[in-house]
């Protein structure tokens, strides 16, 4: 069988040029065409013909294959090319930043007290980027607790910069609650990851998110005028009792459930004795 | 007078590290057809332990850097003899070999002769920090080839002194392939695999305990010529066996997928193999992965060649982590490096560790031959376990050394009755490919 591989591959590799790379390659076909017969003999197979057959037919359009082979060979700047261009590419966006930032500074377009938030969020835009690939790779890896936490470094990154925008640009009197709506907008992100991920916490979380959220809304809206600080109070009073009213029925609901399946499991218990007790001898 | 000290190693300090999943030790023993000389035995084993220094020392656990600290001992520490009979002789090695030398002892092995109807067992236990398995048995074959020597009058013994340096294991690498496994800095303990042989929580009264089964050599012999006729190693056919068993005893669903690491011995990248260097640890670990139970043994062979050939393919089989390791120990203090490899290690649940073969040719005591024997490695603690083969004379003792009582001892037995039974079934269904 091997001399037969051998043969078939010889013939074949004539077709492409004789370098290094594809003796290399005939080898390594050699390899797993012996591996596959090994295989089909286990799985029962008897009939060396048709094993040679069928592990030749395992290569697909070999001869197309080899082909993509030693084009790949000489494509090979190509790759480099494009790793090139990827590079040049970056470079060239980060010039285009440099410059757009200088345009807008020097021809008075924007003031130079403003004008380097471009260069800002460019590297805020950046750092999302590799803060949103760690945390792609960490879901990957079943890293659950690393991913949120960039999930949380993301999103205080980005509201750190939408306040230095609205700061700068609009004055608000107002502009720092900015900062209180990132505590829960941190919250529903990292709730949506809670669902996704299927994590037991999720539940649990809403109810703290969700108080929190409360609070903050009251001290917002209470500090712009927009509610009174009394009797606006119940906004956090409420949220906290329909919370406590919401994990007692939760808790009692689970509990009458278990009480069930535990009756459940022993009434079958009962009736596997009662079976037995009429049937053994 | 300052003790002497000695460097503690990267495996002495992985090894201690894995006090927390085992007691560490390493077994042998070797059951021989006519009594050895205790005499002269005494002579090698003081010799020998003269000439490997961390065989009697003491490991201190220090916040920076641990070492080792050369003590004094004698034989007494080291060799015991007992004389007993057939019927308690089993008994009498289990509870031998199933004890654990504290790393504060003077010495790091233990000896005991049994003397039961004028043949002699031989038993040695060996604090895995010291060495493994590999040179557990260098370490007998010199422990024969000496007590040979002594016996015809020679006076000098030979034993492995080198150094102990984990980074041995490059040496028979050259240029860029050299550079490569340097950087193998892939964590491959991070494979979750979270099947676990079904064992009973963890008691009070749980002892260490070694089971052990035998393949005889009719059944190995017909094993092997059918892995010969299919060009595989008995390697591969016991993972396969083994496999195929525990979906069956663990009740694993029939597609979910078994990852379980296979013992690699590291001195194949050593040059000059075994006999390099010093007795220490050098051994990594191949995983084995299949997406499934086959639904025959012939199907699951196949899933685990698949799976097995990538790493007999890999050049690098078992050198992943090490610089890991190595970059943890060297940056950290010993304190903080093993709080971060502990996070960062996950110990597999199940693995297979083959100790290959014992040659009894190699193992003589003077006239005495070994007609039997075994080793295993370290006593698991739930949920961890082990399946450990040794071969000799043609059979294969099985062993799983495990931490536990008596419900685990006959769970552990019905597991080695599905496996031989799966033994048997794959022998009967490739019954055409042996030769009458």
């Amino acid at each position: 069988m091997k001399e037969r591989f051998k043969s078939y591959l010889e013939q074949a590799f004539r077709k492409i040029r004789p370098t290094k790379a594809a003796m290399e390659y005939r080898l390594e076909t050699l390899t797993k065409l012996e591996e596959a017969a090994q295989d089909y003999r286990i799985k029962g197979m008897t009939d060396d013909e048709a094993i040679y057959q069928l592990c030749i037919d395992s290569l697909g359009d070999f001869d197309a294959k080899l082909q993509e082979f030693d084009r790949n060979l000489t494509e090979v700047p190509k790759k480099n090319n494009l790793k090139r261009n990827i590079a040049v590419g970056a470079i060239g966006s980060v010039a285009a930043i440099i410059a757009l930032y200088l345009i807008l500074s020097l021809t008075g377009a924007v003031g130079w007290g403003m004008s380097w938030l471009i260069l800002l969020g460019a590297v805020v835009a950046a750092v999302v980027a590799v803060d949103v690939a760690l945390m792609l790779k960490a879901f990957k890896d079943d890293k659950f607790l690393v991913a949120r936490l960039f999930n949380v470094g993301t999103v205080i990154l980005v509201f750190v910069f939408m306040y230095l925008c609205i700061h700068l640009s609009v004055h608000p009197g107002y502009d720092w609650y900015i900062f209180l709506c990132m505590v829960p907008a941190a919250g529903i992100m990292d709730i949506a990851i809670g669902f996704v991920t299927k994590s037991k916490l999720t539940i649990p979380e809403i109810f703290v998110w969700a108080m929190l959220t409360s609070v903050m809304l009251y001290v917002m809206l209470g500090v712009a005028g927009a509610m009174a600080w009394h009797p606006g109070w119940l906004l956090p009073a409420l949220t906290a009792i329909a919370i406590v009213a919401i994990v007692a029925s939760l808790l009692i609901s689970r509990s009458k459930k278990a009480k069930k399946d535990k009756q459940i499991f022993f009434d079958s218990t009962q009736n596997q004795v009662d079976e037995e007790y009429y049937t053994k001898w | 007078m300052k003790k002497q000290r000695i460097t503690a190693e990267l495996w002495d300090k992985m090894q201690y590290l894995f006090r927390n999943y085992y007691d560490r030790m390493v077994h042998a023993v070797l059951y021989y057809d006519k009594p050895i000389d205790v005499d002269i035995l005494k002579s090698v084993l003081i010799a020998t332990t003269e000439k490997v220094p961390v065989l009697h020392s003491s490991f201190h656990d220090s916040v920076i850097n641990p070492y080792w600290e050369v003590e004094d001992y004698s034989i007494s520490d080291i060799l015991s003899v007992k004389d007993t009979d057939a019927d308690s002789l089993e008994t009498e090695i289990e509870e031998f070999i199933t004890q654990s030398i504290p790393v504060e002892s003077n010495v790091q092995f233990k000896v005991c002769v049994f003397n039961a109807g004028g043949r002699s067992v031989f038993a040695m236990i060996v604090n895995h920090m010291c060495f493994d398995g590999g040179d557990f048995k260098y370490f007998l074959k010199r422990l024969s080839a000496n007590y040979n020597a002594m016996l015809k009058g020679g006076a000098e013994v030979e034993i492995k002194t080198g150094t102990r340096s984990y980074d041995q294991v490059y040496t028979k690498l050259e240029g860029e392939d050299k550079e490569t496994a340097k950087k193998l800095y892939k964590n491959i303990s991070q494979v979750k695999d979270t099947h676990y042989f079904p064992l009973t929580p963890s008691k009070p009264e749980d002892k260490s305990m070694i089971n052990r089964c035998k393949m005889d050599a009719e059944t190995f012999s017909l094993f092997r010529a059918i892995g010969k006729h299919y060009g595989v190693t008995i390697n591969d056919l016991m993972l396969t066996v083994y496999m195929h068993s525990l979906y069956e005893f663990g009740q694993y669903p029939a597609t979910d997928t078994l990852t379980i690491p296979c013992m690699v011995d590291l001195r194949r990248h050593i040059e000059g193999g075994e006999e390099a260097g010093g007795l220490t640890n050098h051994t990594g670990f191949m995983q084995c992965s299949v997406d499934g139970v086959g639904a025959t043994l012939n199907d699951t062979l196949v899933k685990v060649l698949r799976s097995v050939r990538k790493s007999k393919h890999d050049k690098f089989m078992g050198l992943y982590s090490l610089p890991l390791l190595k970059l943890a120990y060297t940056i950290f203090p010993y304190a903080i490096s093993e709080t971060a490899i502990k996070i960062g290690y996950l110990n597999p649940l199940i693995g297979m560790s083959n100790i290959g073969l014992l040659r009894p040719e190699l193992l003589t005591m003077g006239d005495a031959t070994p007609i039997d024997g075994f080793m295993t490695g370290a006593v698991k603690y739930k949920p961890y376990m082990q399946l450990a083969l040794t071969t000799m004379n043609n059979e294969i003792t099985m062993t799983i050394a495990i931490r536990g009582n008596n419900d685990d001892k006959i769970l552990v037995e019905k597991f080695f009755g599905i496996l031989m039974n799966n033994v048997k079934r794959f022998i009967a269904e490739n019954a055409k490919y042996l030769k009458v």
